[in-house]
């Protein structure tokens, strides 16, 4: 499997460039999701490697071929469709055999990859049933499959679970991820949530605007996001602007406008530099008393809270800023109702104002 | 809201479709018994095929000319159609935009303007061999005689051609661009995703325009009767022919059944598929 | 860059022909309509000029020119249609209603009655109406060429005007009887505007049906009624300039009309027109 690379890939629609300078290498054999809100780029980007969408701009390898303006037929990738576009025509067997009549592979060779790769998806003996035969996530699955039978040299996945229930798409996920794993092949995956990307990728590119905001790991982008967009973006974080009123030996102090002072690690903050806070729900620590040993300890008021089974949602108000977190279920707390939380300094998240 | 939403609405829906049922029980299904009825009656008023006999003899040849005018019609303007249409949803260029909305007038200029225009366009002396004569592709003192079974079928391709053109491409902008795409995905080149896909996936529309152009062509009085010039010529202009000449409406009637056979099998399939989707949605 | 320029070629090529396939019979009409003289094998008439369409328009009075005025056919073919069309859609908007929302008994036989008109030839129809109609004196008549233009049109009208019903979506009725209107008020002051677009198209479709009507009129109303078709077909045999004149009035009213379509285009429309 090679790895695929983007060398400063641009497409503009009109007045707006969906792409901007694109500069992005998957690896072999991994799974890379790009992430983003609607109109980021993301699905134009992957337009572009599978040959739908020709750049303006820059080059597309996949492996040492270039293939920047390779029609998509000769480009030998698999491409999962958002809503499957599984042809109606065809039955499921030949829906997959399709492809491989077209590059003329023997009568007996069709049907044992066809099989096979059906038994990979757990759908043997669906393949004289239409599609719309088919469950959503039957057509799901052999929409994955008919990429999969020709043994792409990478795997192009565009939101492929978006129209599925809940439930069938927290299984999906697994399911995915278990057979990329298995088959080793190289798959770049689009996902506007974040969970998706989350679960099942070797390394997350968020993508704004067009432009590669981070590219990491889920852990690096969920734990160090590298701007306010992304510790928005991924995960739940409640945020406050602060100054850095002074840095110690052990760790520096902000402060904010409306005198809210908080202790965090030193790192590399300078004094009087503004900065913001990403405080996510679950390090909103709830004491039951005020503790004069622990620091970053404030005194909150319950501004809303909502019960959601296994947990309550609580929105709390510390000077003017709203800090959201989660509370283990139990009585819920009532509007006004005031609150002793810690928020642990080694777990805030600072990034750039 | 009883009545509403598929609710029955009482004898309401009844009343308000009487006056249009009425209307086409007297003024075509009596008329259409009646013909069917006359073309079984002699002279005497008694039951006989003597019409049919008659028919046949005299009007045999003009029966098939009409078969072949239709099976040639549909055949053509179809095939042309299909490229055209094909062409014209793989293409954005400025080129295949153009030729689509040119190609709408044929669908809506009436059969009786088209024949006076092929009229003058296919005369002997008109301007397709005034044209061709003055490239040196036809001789001046034989010009093209095109009042026969050529001009006739072109006049037909230029009206059903459009036709059959806009309703195979109404289906093909209802496909989704991304079944297109997870064909091209797999390999497919361009004649393998219309021939395969395309095509395949709009087969139900491209028979519904088929079937409706045959049953045009043969219906179809007035461009024969203007352009075709003696015989052979079509079933519709010798009905005509036999009721103005002769006042025999009873051999007319025979040769309107055999209007009816010619078009039959594809008018009940027409019939039988249109009525199954307003009734039971598919 | 080789299959770019080839495909340009093929393009400009397809372009030029179904240009010429379009336009070529439309022009020689245009030609001929303005052409005093036209010599064969002349590309172009020798002498030009507006006479026939003078006369034609009742403007000049030659007896040189054979046409005569058309003043008189088109007054009776605008009767015809305008009596023809109030007609068909007093009872195609009520029979269209009914289709399109109601679940109406025997309906699959109803279809079938508006069905067959457009599957099945009409000309014998036409052909056993007139010994009736000889009968009920209605042969001959604006009477009765108005009763065969009806026919004609009702087809269209019913299902033009049913899918212009079924296209708009039944909530907003819904809406409307939930605040407390009546199914009649509800019809003339929710379906009634919003399906106005497509009553449009389907009245004018009629309208036009009626006025280029030939092979009803052909059966029923020759020779007391000449239409502007049957003025037309009269004069296509020995004159080409004056028939030319007529084909083009007669033209204009679809050529318009394909502008409408184009702008309050419902591709359910062409449906009602074609399938």
């Amino acid at each position: 499997m090679p790895e695929v690379k983007l060398d400063g890939v641009t497409k503009r629609y009109g007045k707006v460039t969906a792409v901007d300078r694109l500069d992005l290498v998957v690896r072999d054999g991994e799974i890379l999701t790009l992430l983003g809100p609607s109109g980021c780029g993301k699905t134009t980007t992957l337009r572009c490697i599978a040959g739908f969408v020709v750049p303006d701009e820059g080059r597309i390898f996949l492996g040492e071929e270039e293939v920047t303006r390779l029609p998509p037929e000769k480009r030998d990738i698999g491409f999962v469709f958002q809503n499957y576009a599984l042809w109606p025509h065809m039955t499921v067997f030949q829906n997959l055999a399709f492809g491989l009549q077209l590059r003329r592979t023997p009568k007996e060779e069709i049907g044992k990859r066809v099989r096979e790769v059906l038994s990979l998806v757990r759908l043997s003996g669906m393949e004289d049933r239409y599609p719309r035969q088919l469950s959503g996530g039957q057509q799901q699955r052999v929409a994955l499959a008919r990429a999969l039978v020709l043994r792409p040299r990478v795997l192009l996945l565009d939101e492929p679970l978006s129209n599925l229930d809940a439930k069938l798409r927290e299984e999906m996920r697994f399911e995915i991820r278990e057979l990329q794993r298995q088959l080793g092949i190289t798959a770049i995956y689009v996902t506007h949530d974040q969970a998706e990307a989350l679960v099942l990728s070797d390394r997350i590119a968020v993508l704004n605007e067009g432009r590669l905001v981070q590219l990491g790991t889920p852990e690096e982008i969920y734990q160090r996001p590298a701007n306010r967009f992304v510790a928005g973006f991924i995960g739940l974080s409640s945020f406050v602007e602060a100054r850095v009123a002074s840095v110690e030996a052990d760790g520096a102090t902000l402060e904010t406008e409306d005198g809210v002072r908080f202790r965090v690690p030193k790192g590399s903050l300078a004094e009087g530099q503004t900065i913001v806070l990403a405080i996510r729900p679950e390090h909103v620590e709830i004491l039951a008393a005020p503790s004069e040993e622990l620091e970053n300890v404030f005194q909150a008021e319950v501004l809303r809270a909502a019960y959601l089974g296994n947990s309550i949602d609580c929105r709390l108000r510390l000077g003017k800023w709203e800090l959201r977190t989660q509370l283990p279920p139990g009585k819920i707390p009532s509007p006004g109702e005031k609150l002793w939380i810690r928020l642990p300094p080694e777990k805030l998240i600072l990034v750039e104002a | 809201m009883k009545g509403l939403r598929g609710g029955t609405g009482g004898f309401l829906p009844l009343f308000l479709l009487l006056p249009a049922v009425a209307f086409i029980l007297v003024m075509y299904v009596y008329p259409f018994a009646l013909s069917i009825i006359r073309s079984f009656t002699d002279e005497a008023g008694s039951l006989s095929l003597v019409n049919y006999h008659k028919a046949v003899s005299l009007y045999g040849r003009d029966i098939l000319f009409s078969i072949q005018v239709a099976v040639l019609g549909t055949l053509i303007s179809t095939g042309l159609s299909l490229a055209l249409a094909a062409y014209i949803r793989l293409s954005d260029s400025r080129v295949a935009r153009l030729v689509n909305s040119m190609s709408r007038l044929g669908i809506f200029l009436p059969y009786v303007v088209v024949a006076q225009m092929m009229r003058s366009f296919l005369a002997p002396h008109g301007l397709l061999n005034v044209l061709l004569a003055n490239m040196g592709l036809v001789d001046i003192d034989t010009p093209l005689q095109l009042f026969n079974i050529r001009g006739l079928t072109f006049g037909f391709l230029w009206k059903e051609t459009p036709f059959i053109t806009f309703i195979v491409l109404s289906g093909l902008q209802v496909i989704d661009d991304t079944y297109i795409e997870a064909a091209r995905s797999v390999g497919a080149r361009t004649r393998h995703v219309i021939l395969r896909i395309l095509l395949p996936m709009i087969k139900p529309t491209i028979a519904i325009a088929v079937v409706l152009t045959f049953c045009t062509i043969v219906s179809t009085f007035t461009l024969p009767y203007m352009i075709v010039a003696g015989n052979p010529t079509t079933v519709t202009v010798d009905i005509a022919h036999r009721v103005t000449y002769f006042g025999d409406y009873r051999v007319a009637s025979a040769l309107g059944v055999f209007l009816y056979l010619i078009v039959g099998a594809m008018a009940i399939y027409y019939l039988r598929r249109t009525v199954r989707e307003e009734v039971y949605g598919y | 860059m080789g299959t770019k320029w080839r495909r340009a070629l093929l393009e400009g090529l397809l372009l030029c022909l179904v240009f010429f396939v379009i336009f070529g019979p439309i022009s020689s009409l245009l030609i001929w309509s303005i052409a005093i003289r036209w010599y064969w094998p002349h590309v172009l008439p020798q002498e030009i000029g507006l006479a026939y369409w003078k006369q034609a328009l009742g403007l000049q009075r030659d007896w040189a020119i054979a046409a005569v005025s058309i003043w008189g056919a088109f007054g009776t073919s605008m009767l015809v249609a305008l009596v023809s069309t109030a007609l068909v859609m007093t009872m195609a908007i009520p029979a269209g209603y009914a289709l399109a929302r109601f679940r109406v008994p025997l309906k699959a036989l109803i279809l079938l009655l508006f069905l067959m008109p457009k599957a099945f030839p009409q000309q014998p129809i036409f052909v056993n109406l007139l010994p009736t109609f000889t009968r009920w004196g209605l042969a001959g008549t604006v009477q009765g060429v108005i009763l065969i233009h009806i026919l004609v049109c009702l087809i269209f009208g019913v299902w033009i005007t049913t899918s212009a019903f079924k296209a708009i979506p039944q909530e907003l009725e819904e809406a409307a009887r939930s605040v407390g209107a009546t199914r009649w008020r509800t019809f003339w002051k929710v379906l009634l505007p919003l399906a106005a677009p497509g009553l449009l198209v389907s009245t004018v479709f009629v309208f036009i049906t009626s006025l280029t009507e030939f092979t009803g009129t052909f059966f029923i109303g020759l020779p007391f009624v000449t239409t502007l078709p049957m003025l037309l077909y009269s004069s296509s045999g020995y004159n080409m300039q004056f028939a030319s004149v007529i084909a083009i009035v007669l033209l204009i009213p679809s050529l318009l009309f394909m502008v409408l379509i184009q702008r309050v285009f419902r591709p359910e429309y062409m449906g009602g027109i074609a399938g």
